[in-house]
């Protein structure tokens, strides 16, 4: 018993501490199911973890429908966690929502997600589009960059904003990845390419091995 | 009417007429101007301004007195004369005039000139006209030129005479001579150049002879990568030492004959090739800039010199078949025109013409010489910061034969391509990053896997590669995931199938990072998403995908979309791998997907196929979890496999499926176990061990040029490791790192990710077990056995008894079966995963 209760702590239990029914249900199925208090075996301790969260009828095993439970709830923390973790602090506000979850069944889809980002996107542009040419120029990115550091875009994911302030950045980071000057030699070799073929010949070859000798 | 109208009227009497009559209209006092030449089927010869083979049309004025051409027009209608109007230029005697047929009516006078229309290869009709008075047909290809060759010209025989007419000596011009005096025409063919000793690696020096069995031909041959010609290449006359690595092209001559095909052959010798550019120089005849690459050259002594090393270098660069491309220093390195320099641009405009040789060392492989074309291939490696780029090789009739046939993946392998990939290691690679991480077999070893699992994947080999005789590093042989794998390997034709990627890329034009068709199109895909998005938990859509009815069983009136077996061992790999980058990206927020292919046969009976690509972000962190889900596929440009399985997860057939799938991979001696993982690792560890060493000398210096630098070289204690990465400080740390934290522990975290997606089954298959011709077979108690012989599975659709099953009670001696013995074991209404008797 003690070694389970080691081995619940150590795969982090969530919630409240288990009635002791559970410790007693679960050291008696384990080793029915070929499990053992191995924490070196992350699917042993995934499996305990499952079954304390979701042996509902605490027969010490996951029926089907417990098992769907399991896979339901994990998506649904799952997708929320990662929606938290896109969006960075946003929290979907009702304004949102109303707006934007068309099935209106208190979710927001992929696609759902997909047509908000679109629209809102829009509606940036629109708000920030000082010279009304319905694209933001680099005066137009920069107000609404500073928007976004002072907190002021909101009911919506911030990174909408970010990624519009920041569109054409890739190509300034492309042209950024050229070789930096200091990499490229070779352009000092070019002064002594005599015949200015821009291949080496062995006597420019020469010439510069002179130089690297007696810099 | 009007002098306007009138015009019109005279202009068509006066030229369609003779048009009619006389198919060449006469010159009574000889002509004063003709086309001398044109090309209509320009697909490598001559380029423009802009770079484009476009047709051409050339002037000649063959008379004794200069022309003003302003007078003249050209057109390819009848009805309309002077559709293109020269300019007001002067055509000096006998002088010639260039003009590109191109479409583009370039008119100023100074310029390159290009006409507003261009011709058809299928012939169409051709005139040079007069525009002022006498109005007339100078000289007129009527009433039509004929069916055009690729690449040969048309035009008057370079045997006419003035006093002639045109129509007699109108032919093709195998010579085609733009801006200049038509070509005699050709007598045969001058003979192959044949050499004394074939291509390869040598260690004594040797004189080479070479001879042409056509009398008095003229061999000429280069050693710096370009095509030999009889003006200026160096003429053989006498054998040729060949003492160090070097690379022949030749070709035999003779006056008023075709020359011989130019012939390639390199001549290695490792113990110089050890020694190339030790101080980072460009080798003689190779450019000092790369345009705007980085540029990277020669053996670092650092390594060629460690005793560590001094036994394993040159049996390193033996230890690998070698392939040679050799090209002309302008097709590569050229600062406007090469591809290595321009390393972004993609298409066929960056497509050049090069010789590729592979040579085995060991003597196992037999090799072979074609003739073909190249471009730099890949997405983030495409950056100029990267001096070692990807390559991909296309075999076309424009270069040589239109196929490689030629075994280059084994007997099991495709005997014939249309293109391979030559992959270098772009994200953890020495030359790259300067990571020291690199490995070289990540997305190698990702492909293994999932052929291992029984699925087609795309194959691949370790080979050395030369550029121009220069050593170029260890590189990865790959297949192209198109309509042609699927006709070499899967059934029907190339043009039965829909191959479908993700458009990606760091590339002079903006990747969409969308799901497009690189061969037929996008219906069928757009059927598979609408079906999948329209939700898959009731089993009619979900076997409806598959072709099937709702009970699985075969129905010939649904199309089938998706290949599930195939889908979930693709991701099974993608999971264990803990792939970051496909099919969807993390480095897109996990949205957007990236880095994976999909084939399916129109008439076919699979359905969409996925392959796995690019598996460089893998065997990272051992704790890495792609099992998702995730907020991705939010419209079919943005779909993957990986939004299909998240589809798929919702119906309890096919997490059933996918149980038996983890089952079998992750057990016992399935692919994905750890005895099976840890041969797969080795194998192809010990397949490049040696190679490894000629790499980090080539490679294993390059200063990095990323703001954040590659992670830290320590040593065992603990220590900043400086100097070249290597084989013995670098490559073998993270191979051990790989076999002892990664391998032993990840199957089982892989397993614990999958378990809360309800894909892992916590009830085991029956034991089967077999002492002579009786099988014996032992499950948990409580639990009943059902098996099938027929191949089938022992459960029905929806987790009754199949009426094929039987149930077992007994060691049994089967009959010899056609199939394997397929058993589950049942415990209330659950099942366990299936497994089934070894053949």
């Amino acid at each position: 018993m003690k070694e389970l209760k080691r081995l619940i702590q150590q795969v982090g239990w969530p919630g409240k501490p288990l009635p002791k029914l559970a410790y007693l249900t679960l050291a008696f199925t384990l080793p029915a199911l070929g499990l053992s208090a191995n924490t070196e075996d992350p699917l042993n301790a995934t499996r305990v973890r499952m079954l304390a969260k979701f042996d509902a009828n605490q027969d010490g095993k996951l029926d089907a429908p417990e098992r769907e439970t399991m896979r339901l709830t994990t998506k649904k923390e799952r997708m929320s966690s990662r929606r938290r973790r896109g969006g960075g602090s946003f929290k979907i506000p009702a304004s949102f929502l109303a707006k934007h979850d068309k099935d209106k069944d208190g979710e927001m889809s992929p696609s759902e997600w997909g047509s908000a980002e679109k629209k809102e996107k829009e509606i940036l542009v629109r708000d920030y589009d000082a010279d009304g040419d319905e694209k933001l120029n680099t005066q137009e990115k920069k107000l609404l960059m500073k928007a976004v550091s002072k907190g002021a875009i909101k009911g919506i994911p911030a990174h909408y904003a970010r990624q519009l302030a920041n569109d054409g950045r890739n190509k300034a980071r492309r042209g950024e990845k050229r070789v930096p000057e200091h990499l490229v030699k070779s352009n000092h070799w070019l002064s002594f390419d005599r015949d200015e073929d821009g291949l080496a010949s062995r006597e420019e070859l020469e010439a510069i091995r002179g130089e690297m000798r007696h810099p | 009417m009007t002098s306007r109208h009138f015009y019109p009227l005279i202009c068509a009497i006066s030229f369609v007429f003779p048009l009619i009559t006389n198919t060449s209209p006469c010159h009574a006092a000889g002509p004063s101007l003709m086309i001398s030449e044109f090309m209509s089927a320009n697909d490598s010869g001559l380029k423009d301004e802009d770079g484009e083979y476009s047709d051409w049309i050339e002037l000649h004025n063959p008379g004794p007195e200069s022309i003003e051409l302003g007078e003249y027009a050209l057109t390819d209608e009848v009805d309309k004369p002077f559709k293109w109007k020269i300019p007001e230029l002067s055509l000096e005697p006998k002088a010639y005039l260039l003009i590109f047929a191109s479409g583009q009516n370039r008119r100023e006078s100074e310029q390159t000139l290009h006409t507003n229309f261009k011709l058809d290869i299928g012939g169409e009709y051709l005139a040079l006209t007069r525009t002022t008075e006498p109005l007339t047909v100078m000289h007129a290809y009527a009433p039509r030129y004929p069916k055009q060759k690729k690449d040969v010209s048309y035009g008057v025989a370079a045997s006419w005479t003035i006093d002639q007419p045109f129509g007699e000596s109108e032919q093709f011009l195998e010579h085609s001579t733009p801006g200049e005096k038509n070509a005699q025409p050709l007598r045969g063919n001058v003979k192959s150049v044949r050499l004394s000793h074939k291509r390869g690696f040598y260690q004594e020096a040797f004189r080479l002879v070479l001879t042409s069995s056509t009398e008095d031909a003229d061999i000429r041959f280069t050693t710096d990568g370009s095509l030999p010609n009889q003006q200026a290449s160096t003429p053989y006359t006498q054998p040729i030492a060949i003492s160090k690595t070097t690379i022949l092209r030749m070709a035999a001559f003779k006056e008023g004959h075709r020359p011989s095909k130019t012939k390639t052959h390199s001549y290695f010798f490792a113990k110089d090739i050890i020694r190339q550019s030790p101080d980072g120089l460009p080798p003689e005849g190779f450019p000092y800039t790369w345009g705007q690459n980085q540029v990277d050259y020669g053996m670092d002594p650092d390594v060629v010199n460690d005793p560590r090393y001094a036994d394993a270098i040159i049996p390193g660069l033996l230890s690998l078949p070698s392939f040679s491309l050799v090209t002309d220093m302008d097709s590569m390195f050229g600062e406007e025109n090469g591809i290595y320099s321009n390393p972004g641009e993609q298409g066929r405009a960056w497509e050049r013409a090069a010789s590729l040789e592979m040579m085995d060392p060991s003597g196992e492989q037999k090799g072979f010489q074609v003739d073909c074309g190249f471009r730099v291939r890949g997405g983030f490696s495409r950056m100029p910061l990267n001096p070692k780029h990807a390559l991909r090789i296309f075999f076309r009739d424009v270069y040589g034969p239109s196929k490689l046939k030629y075994p280059l993946f084994g007997k099991k392998g495709a005997k014939a391509f249309d293109n391979i990939d030559l992959r270098t290691f772009q994200n953890y690679s020495w030359s790259f990053q300067q990571d020291p991480r690199a490995l070289f077999f990540r997305d190698q070893l990702s492909r293994d896997l999932h052929s291992a699992m029984g699925q087609p994947a795309s194959r691949g080999e370790f080979i050395h590669l030369y550029i121009n005789g220069h050593y170029w590093g260890l590189y990865n042989t790959c297949e192209r995931i198109e309509a042609s794998y699927g006709a070499s390997y899967l059934d029907g034709k190339k043009s039965d199938y829909d191959a479908v990627k993700v458009d990606s890329g760091f590339t002079t034009r903006r990747s969409s990072y969308t799901v497009i068709a690189t061969d037929g199109n996008l219906d069928a895909w757009n059927r598979l998403y609408d079906k999948a998005a329209a939700g898959l938990e009731n089993n009619a859509p979900y076997f409806a995908l598959q072709g099937r009815n709702p009970d699985g069983t075969p129905n010939s009136q649904f199309e089938t979309l998706l290949d599930v077996d195939n889908l979930i061992s693709y991701m099974l790999v993608i999971f264990w791998g803990g792939n970051l980058d496909a099919p969807i990206t993390k480095f897109g927020g996990n949205r957007g997907p990236n880095n994976w292919h999909g084939i399916r046969n129109r008439n076919g009976k699979h359905g969409f196929q996925f392959f796995v690509w690019d598996a460089e972000h893998t065997l990272l962190d051992v704790h890495e979890d792609r099992t998702g889900p995730f907020n991705t596929g939010a419209s079919v440009a943005y779909s993957s496999p990986q939004w299909l399985w998240q589809q798929c997860l919702e119906n309890a057939e096919f997490r059933l499926r996918v149980a038996d799938h983890v089952y079998a991979h992750f057990n016992q001696d399935g692919v994905l176990s750890e005895a099976s993982l840890r041969e797969s690792i080795l194998r192809r560890a010990l397949e490049i061990e040696t190679a490894v060493v000629a790499e980090s000398a080539r490679w294993g210096d390059v200063p990095h040029g990323f703001q954040a630098g590659p992670p830290r070289r320590v040593d065992d204690a603990g220590n900043t490791l400086k100097g070249p990465l290597n084989r013995d400080d670098d490559w073998r740390k993270e191979l051990k790192r790989i076999l002892e934290d990664y391998l032993p522990t990840r199957n089982q975290v892989v397993l614990a990710q999958l378990y809360p997606h309800g894909v892992v089954s916590d009830l085991t298959p029956p034991r089967i077990q077999r002492s002579g011709s009786l099988i014996e077979m032992k499950s948990s108690p409580g639990e009943t056995i059902f098996f099938t012989t027929d191949g089938s599975d022992p459960r029905a659709v929806g987790g009754q008894v199949s009426p094929e099953a039987l149930e077992y009670h007994a060691p049994m001696r089967p009959e010899r079966h056609k199939h394997v013995i397929k058993v589950r074991s049942r415990i209330q209404d659950e099942w366990s995963p299936l497994t089934e008797t070894k053949r």
